[in-house]
Parts: structure tokens; C-alpha cells; sequence
């Protein structure tokens, strides 16, 4: 009888940490879409989704000996890109879209695209920060309030609360739109 | 409502690239020489040169501190060694006069 030796590699993350830049590229390109689709929702804008998204990797990487499983990682991840997120409008005053001109937007967006993705995507863009976030965890990343008031250091009720309201601004806009 | 945000707000992929441009940045940060400064033969990481830099600073000010103080303890001595002698000359001629 033949022995046969079966060596399992270990995971990218193990590998990553002990030095392996492969590995570290595993682990980019396992996550990139989450991190660049959080930044890309708050946003609306692909080019600073990508250099947001890219410092938080470049960050990762110094990080990496406090990161102790992929379940860790991928809560790290969402916690640093969503905090980033609010910093950056804090750093660089976005021109904040009142919700109430978004019916202008939409109206003008339905002209030129019928699609109700990239409509809905622009009225999420001009919620406030706190809700468009909690939008992009719940929407984007399937999360519940438990998780979400995790990431973003909110009680879950308040999170519940901000989802509530946002859903109730998302619908009244889109319903303004059509009308 | 939830269908369509789930659908608008689905995961989308960064631009070409993406990857390669963090691994090139990554690689950059870890080919910068560690060592910048006079801490860095030492070969500590950027925090630790930090706190010892810091640790040296404290211990250069108080250490110019005490400096001070010895020389402004020997100085009132002088002066008072000074000061005693004269008295002293002062008393002898006292004592010359009355004599």
C-alpha cells in the first residue's frame, strides 16, 4: 500500500502573512470587488472608488500581522473601507446633492437611461453618509443589522432606524420620478 | 424595492489592473530602505524608532535640565564663597579698627 502524502497548502492569508506577495495577491483579488464596490456605492465616482480601495489594501498590507483569520480579514476590510469612506467626504467636502434635488436628477435620468439600477444606485448616492453606507452593507453585502452596527459602531436600532428611513427616501424619490 | 437595490448595489468589479497596482505599491512600500535617521542602524521598526527617539528626547531635556541646575548650584556656591569672603575681609578691618 502507497502512502501518499497529501500536503495542504495553507491558506492565502497564513501565506501572505509569513512574507508570500503571491499570496498577498490572492488575497487582493479575492476581496477587491467588495472593497471597490463599497467605495464605488458611496461614491458614484469608479476613479476614487479605485484609490480609496487601493489605499485600504496598501494599508492591509502594513496590517497584516493583526489580521488572525479570513473571517477577521473580511470584517477589517468593511470596517477600514467604510470608515475611510466618511473620512474622505470629511477631508474633501463633497457637493452634497439635497435629496430633494434628486428628483431633478432622476427625472433628467430617465430620459436618457431607463434603467432602474443606475437611478437607484445616483438616489443612493445623494442619502447621507451614514444611511448610503448602511444601504451598500445591507444591499450590497447582504448584511443584517447586527453585522452592519458592528462595521459601522452604531446600535443595532439605530441602524434599523437609518435603513428605515433611507428605504422610505429611496421609494418616495422613485416614486416622484415615475410620477 | 429590495430586489432592485440588491440588483443596482451588486459587487462590481475595479477597473483593469486593480491588482497589479496595489501589488506594485505594496512591492514599493517594502523596497523602501527601513532605515531613515540615525535610530536606523539599529534596525527597529518605524514605531519603535518613533518611541525611542522620543525616549532620548525626554532624557536630552531633563538631562540639560540637571545640567542647568548643577551650574546654577555651583554659581550661587561661588557666589557665596565670594560673598563670605568678603564679610570676612570686612569683619578683619572691623576688627583692625577697633583695636
Amino acid at each position: 500500500m502507497t502512502a501518499m502524502a497529501v500536503i495542504e497548502r495553507p491558506d492565502p492569508l497564513q501565506r501572505a502573512r509569513a512574507g508570500d506577495h503571491d499570496a498577498f495577491g490572492e488575497l487582493v483579488a479575492a476581496h477587491q470587488a467588495m472593497v471597490f464596490s463599497i467605495a464605488f456605492h458611496f461614491f458614484n465616482d469608479r476613479d476614487r472608488a479605485a484609490d480609496v480601495a487601493q489605499d485600504i489594501f496598501l494599508q492591509l498590507y502594513r496590517h497584516l500581522g493583526g489580521i488572525d483569520s479570513p473571517t477577521h480579514l473580511v470584517h477589517w476590510l468593511r470596517q477600514v473601507t467604510t470608515r475611510r469612506c466618511i473620512d474622505e467626504t470629511r477631508r474633501v467636502r463633497l457637493r452634497a446633492v439635497p435629496l430633494d434635488d434628486v428628483t431633478e436628477l432622476a427625472a433628467a435620468d430617465r430620459m436618457r437611461d431607463p434603467l432602474l439600477g443606475r437611478k437607484l444606485r445616483k438616489l443612493v448616492t445623494a442619502l447621507p453618509e451614514m444611511q448610503r453606507l448602511v444601504v451598500t452593507l445591507r444591499y450590497q453585502e447582504e448584511l443584517g443589522p447586527i453585522e452592519i452596527s458592528r462595521i459601522v459602531g452604531l446600535r443595532v436600532n439605530t441602524v434599523k432606524s437609518q435603513l428605515h428611513r433611507a428605504l422610505l427616501a429611496l421609494r418616495r424619490k422613485l416614486e416622484e420620478s415615475h410620477g | 424595492m429590495d430586489n432592485e437595490l440588491k440588483a443596482a448595489l451588486r459587487r462590481k468589479e475595479p477597473p483593469a489592473g486593480f491588482t497589479e497596482r496595489v501589488l506594485a505599491s505594496c512591492r514599493a512600500e517594502r523596497d523602501i530602505p527601513r532605515g531613515r535617521g540615525f535610530l536606523a542602524p539599529l534596525g527597529m521598526t518605524r514605531g519603535w524608532r518613533a518611541v525611542a527617539a522620543a525616549a532620548l528626547l525626554v532624557i536630552g531635556l531633563g538631562g540639560g535640565e540637571a545640567v542647568r541646575i548643577a551650574r546654577a548650584k555651583q554659581q550661587m556656591l561661588t557666589a557665596l564663597h565670594i560673598t563670605g569672603a568678603k564679610l570676612r575681609d570686612a569683619r578683619n578691618h572691623v576688627n583692625d579698627i577697633s583695636r
